[in-house]
């Protein structure tokens, strides 16, 4: 083995797989979209100059040490940003660089650490700007170091809600409310596997002490019903949901705000693993990822998946099983034997078995109800890059359409630049209930992964 | 423009950028988002059916923040880290310039 | 859970979708349309050219194979400046040009039909086809053309290169004029295949995606339905192999004969959506240009032997771009959005296998389209139910049948 491994996705997964290899001397080539490494979770601000004391002292230590600790690797890694991954083969990835020009990366070992990006759940409204997901909203509190604008309402579910609350309000900004989805007697049933992560757990629970403190209330079993304004956002209707998260037209409330932040859950980016035919599987919660063993392999060997490509865990497990990753590599090249190799791995499959148990609890009471689908009307954009309203989806499930292809072809939902990341998750759900099986294809991701200029092709061969 | 929103204030020497024409002060390495978020822009595109979109997904997903940079449309605010002297024009689409009826 | 019909039909591509619709509208007849997803669908994949000239004559999604064939005839001869090898022209024989100019002639009625009765637009576009000529070879290749087909001088139209920017203005000004084919249209070819399948099921057609067929039943010396995994047996009198790429199998299956329909792989690339660009449609040599309906340029086309994979590659969308940027220069600024590749079904004549098979009662074929499936389509499920009402036909089906590939050699 020659080539250094390439790993695709800086963020915490990806920083991890790099330091794990550069700690045994183990160079490697990181390729990141964004102009500083980190992911969403640990980015850190774009400026200079930022005391990121608002984002909570357990996270600035964190995100410290972990470009710390990356800092020490430097030499060993040969960082490519603001360069994106757009297409890949069984030999090499295409990346689209910094002077927007396309070149190829060869590459005998991968880790794929593509992250996820958020779900998006259609209701009335949801297209006025001042309408946001949660992590894009933290993105901007984070990164970004800029504060939504007027009082903001969050709604959604799992313990992002909570967080993204409190670090807003630290921020200085208004948070009108927060708005749980699920009854808190289903957050109380999964108590016992939440200790499992008993810090978070805690730190979950000094967030709803700090949001009472501050006069933030917490609205459990309530959800989004619409969104409304002239041009840009100014009102949201809430209401309570039922267990199937039927909303309670008859018991609606007002709010007025100028940001809302829905949030949803997650659905892993699996352009890539996908584009490389790797074997793929459906989640519980109905999104595809890539399949991948104890060592993180893929089907084929000497590709990996790190963080949640392979299913959505968050940044602790993303770092960890890029360090699995990373040490199935090192045992390929021959840098550890089996039994160094076994040892280290089984230390961090330990450390992920706890926050396994915790994400499961989370799943459980973060299950999205079978009503959701029915939050837009008929004339709701589901598909905003190609206009397709509810009323289309509706009309080609009737005439029988069964998959994603043919739903796309009947409709052009996720024809359009965003390629049905945010279509996908709706039109899947809908398909599923339909035909009642449990794979309806999902969207076929072909080169390139984003829009790139014809002007990208310029020193391209077009000899194989 | 004046930047109304940032948690905390730029650091010394800010570069100048124009927003429809207008001077705003940005910080390097920050995102023509981040400075759109910070004057409370939020109508930044108009998609190729006329709809006007805002800031949605913040990171690259959802091509809902393309604005016109330099003269080169569909371009993500998200994605785009500022320069000095950069032009960025909002609710900029070439095939679509109209509010539809 | 078996079942009955009529009529099966192997494939809902845009072949066995017309011949499911231009059956369905007798009334009186239980028809089933079965079809399995496989990777590269050819329907989905196409461009939707209407090209009944352009097709006919090796332009549109036949000029790449047309170069390789030149560039082969220049390497046999040594380096020579030997640009277009006359004596292999790549013209189809005058049946093709039929076929192709009847089926052409039906659209305009057929997109009004299906509008009306069903509520489905297949986006029906006069836009004419132009060759552009942007060097002498291309020029040689333009008066040959002209050259075989005087018959439809009245279709044909020379521009200059001043009536090529006046109507193509995009076009790069170093060309030096372009051929035009003034009755070669264009259509969506996926919303095609969804509106002969939707009319087809509100006529009463009972449709059955993701359903392979995996045998074929036979009784008394005739072909009496298929097997399907999901659905079980479907009885029936008359099977129609519509079955695209993968038809040579199910003739296998059917006549114990096989026929020569391999995959042939074809790469596209699309633009995002652009304002009015391109007048009409566009070919030159080295790929073919349709602005869609919706603004979206679709550039085409490989011609590719590799069985049936369907991923896309880097150096032929790398020169498919540069081609295509070559003849319009404004593309350099806008941005691909997806590329993808389907597979023709390919037959060696370049011809399509349709009409029934000897000694086997109760089959047809309706496959082999090849590059033109879009096109003749139309006039493919016409020709399908008036053969198996054994009805007066609107052309001769002899050089289409299957039995071309099985002659026996006859001594002289």
């Amino acid at each position: 083995m020659s080539m250094r491994p390439v790993i695709v996705g800086g963020g915490s997964a990806g920083m991890a797989a790099a330091i794990e290899l550069a700690n045994e001397g183990v160079g490697s080539v990181l390729i990141d979209e964004a102009s500083r490494p980190g992911g969403v979770v640990f980015r850190g601000p774009l400026r200079g100059g930022v005391d990121v004391g608002y984002l909570g002292a357990r996270y600035s230590k964190a995100l410290g040490k972990l470009h710390a600790d990356f800092a020490t690797c430097a030499r060993h890694i040969d960082l490519r940003l603001n360069s994106r991954v757009v297409g890949a083969d069984n030999q090499s990835l295409m990346m689209l660089d910094e002077q927007e020009q396309l070149q190829p990366v060869g590459y005998e070992q991968l880790v794929l650490a593509a992250g996820c990006h958020e779900r998006n759940v259609p209701f009335p409204g949801w297209t006025l700007p001042g309408v946001m997901l949660l992590g894009g909203l933290q993105l901007q509190i984070k990164s970004n170091v800029v504060k939504p604008l007027g009082r903001t309402l969050i709604a959604g579910t799992g313990p992002l809600l909570p967080l993204v609350a409190c670090q807003l309000h630290a921020a200085g900004a208004k948070v009108t409310g927060v708005f749980e989805a699920c009854a808190f007697s289903r957050i109380a049933r999964e108590t016992l596997a939440l200790m499992n992560k008993p810090q978070l757990f805690l730190d979950g629970l000094s967030m709803l002490g700090y949001l009472k403190l501050h006069g933030i209330p917490m609205h459990y079993g309530w959800g989004v019903v619409a969104a409304r304004g002239e041009g840009e956002l100014s009102e949201v209707s809430v209401a309570p949901y039922d267990q199937a998260w039927q909303a309670d037209l008859k018991r609606v409330q007002r709010e007025s705000v100028q940001t809302l932040a829905v949030g949803y859950g997650f659905i892993p980016r699996t352009q890539l693993s996908q584009q490389l035919g790797l074997a793929h599987g459906y989640s519980a919660d109905g999104y595809l990822r890539a399949e991948c063993n104890a060592w993180q392999q893929s089907n084929v060997p000497h590709i990996h998946l790190a963080g949640d490509m392979a299913g959505i865990r968050g940044g602790e497990a993303a770092m960890l099983t890029g360090r699995i990753a990373a040490v199935s590599i090192l045992h390929q090249r021959g840098v550890l034997n089996a039994e160094q190799a076994i040892e280290r791995r089984e230390r961090y499959l330990g450390q992920l078995a706890g926050i396994g148990r915790f994400r499961s609890g989370v799943e459980r009471y973060t299950a999205r109800g079978p009503a959701q689908v029915e939050l837009p009307q008929a004339d709701t954009v589901i598909c905003r890059c190609e206009q397709v309203t509810r009323e289309a989806i509706d009309l080609a499930l009737q005439q029988g359409v069964q998959d994603m292809a043919g739903l796309k072809m009947r409709t052009r939902v996720s024809m359009g630049d965003c390629q049905g990341r945010m279509c996908v998750g709706y039109c899947s759900d809908r398909l599923r209930a339909a035909t009642g099986r449990a794979d309806v294809g999902w969207l076929r991701p072909r080169f390139p992964v984003d829009p790139v200029p014809f002007s990208a092709f310029k020193h391209l061969g077009t000899e194989a | 423009m004046e930047r109304t929103l940032d948690i905390q204030p730029l650091a010394a020497d800010p570069i100048t950028l124009h927003i429809n024409g207008s001077p705003v002060n940005a910080a390097p390495g920050e995102t023509v988002l981040s400075v759109l978020n910070a004057v409370g822009l939020r109508q930044l595109a108009r998609n190729d059916h006329g709809q006007v979109s805002g800031a949605f997904c913040g990171m690259g997903v959802c091509h809902c923040c393309l604005v016109a940079i330099d003269g080169r449309a569909k371009r993500r605010a998200c994605q785009t880290v500022v320069r000095p002297g950069m032009r960025v024009e909002t609710l900029v689409n070439p095939i679509c310039s109209e509010v539809p009826a | 859970m078996n079942k009955t019909y009529d009529i099966v039909i192997a494939g809902a591509g845009v072949i066995g979708a017309s011949c499911a619709y231009q059956l369905s509208k007798r009334g009186n007849l239980r028809i089933a349309l079965i079809d399995d997803k496989r990777p590269g669908n050819a329907t989905r994949a196409s461009a939707g050219g209407l090209w009944a000239i352009g097709e006919s004559v090796g332009l549109g999604c036949g000029v790449i194979f047309f170069r390789m064939l030149s560039s082969q005839a220049k390497r046999q001869a040594h380096g020579a400046a030997v640009a277009v090898d006359s004596s292999t022209p790549h013209i189809l024989p005058q049946c093709f040009f039929e076929l192709a100019l009847q089926s052409n002639a039906l659209y305009p009625q057929l997109h009004q039909e299906l509008i009306e009765r069903h509520g489905m637009d297949f986006k029906f576009e006069r836009t004419g086809l132009k060759y552009v000529i942007q060097d002498d070879e291309d020029q040689l290749y333009a008066e040959h053309i002209v050259r075989h087909i005087p018959h439809l001088q009245a279709q044909v139209r020379w521009l200059d290169r001043k009536a090529l920017r006046e109507t193509e203005p995009a076009v790069t000004d170093q060309a030096n004029g372009a051929l035009e084919f003034l009755c070669d249209h264009q259509v969506s070819p996926y919303r095609l295949g969804d509106a002969y399948m939707e009319a087809a099921r509100q006529n009463g057609v009972d449709l059955y995606l993701n359903t392979p067929v995996t045998g074929v039943l036979h009784q008394g010396g005739r072909v009496k339905g298929v097997r399907t995994a999901q659905a079980g047996d479907f009885h029936c009198n008359t099977l129609i192999n519509a079955a695209g790429a993968w038809a040579a199998e199910l003739s296998e299956w059917a006549t114990g004969l096989s026929i020569p329909v391999k995959p042939v792989k074809g790469q596209i690339v699309l633009t995002e959506r652009l304002p009015k660009l391109l007048n009409g449609c566009i070919t030159t040599s080295d790929c073919y240009m349709a602005q869609k309906d919706n603004g979206e340029i679709l550039i085409g086309s490989t011609t590719e032997e590799k069985g049936y994979d369907v991923t896309t590659t880097f150096p032929e969308i790398s020169s498919l771009v540069q081609g295509a940027t070559r003849c319009v220069p404004a593309l350099a600024d806008v941005n691909l959005k997806r590329t993808w590749a389907g597979l023709r079904p390919g037959s060696p004549d370049e011809l399509p296998i349709l009409g029934p098979v000897d000694d086997m009662p109760g089959y047809f074929n309706a496959c082999g389209h090849f590059r033109t499936g879009i096109l003749t389509s139309a006039i493919t499920g016409v020709m399908l139910d008036k053969v198996i009402h054994d009805e007066a036909l609107p052309l001769d089906i002899t050089p289409f049948l299957a039995r071309r590939f099985h002659k026996v050699a006859t001594p002289a």
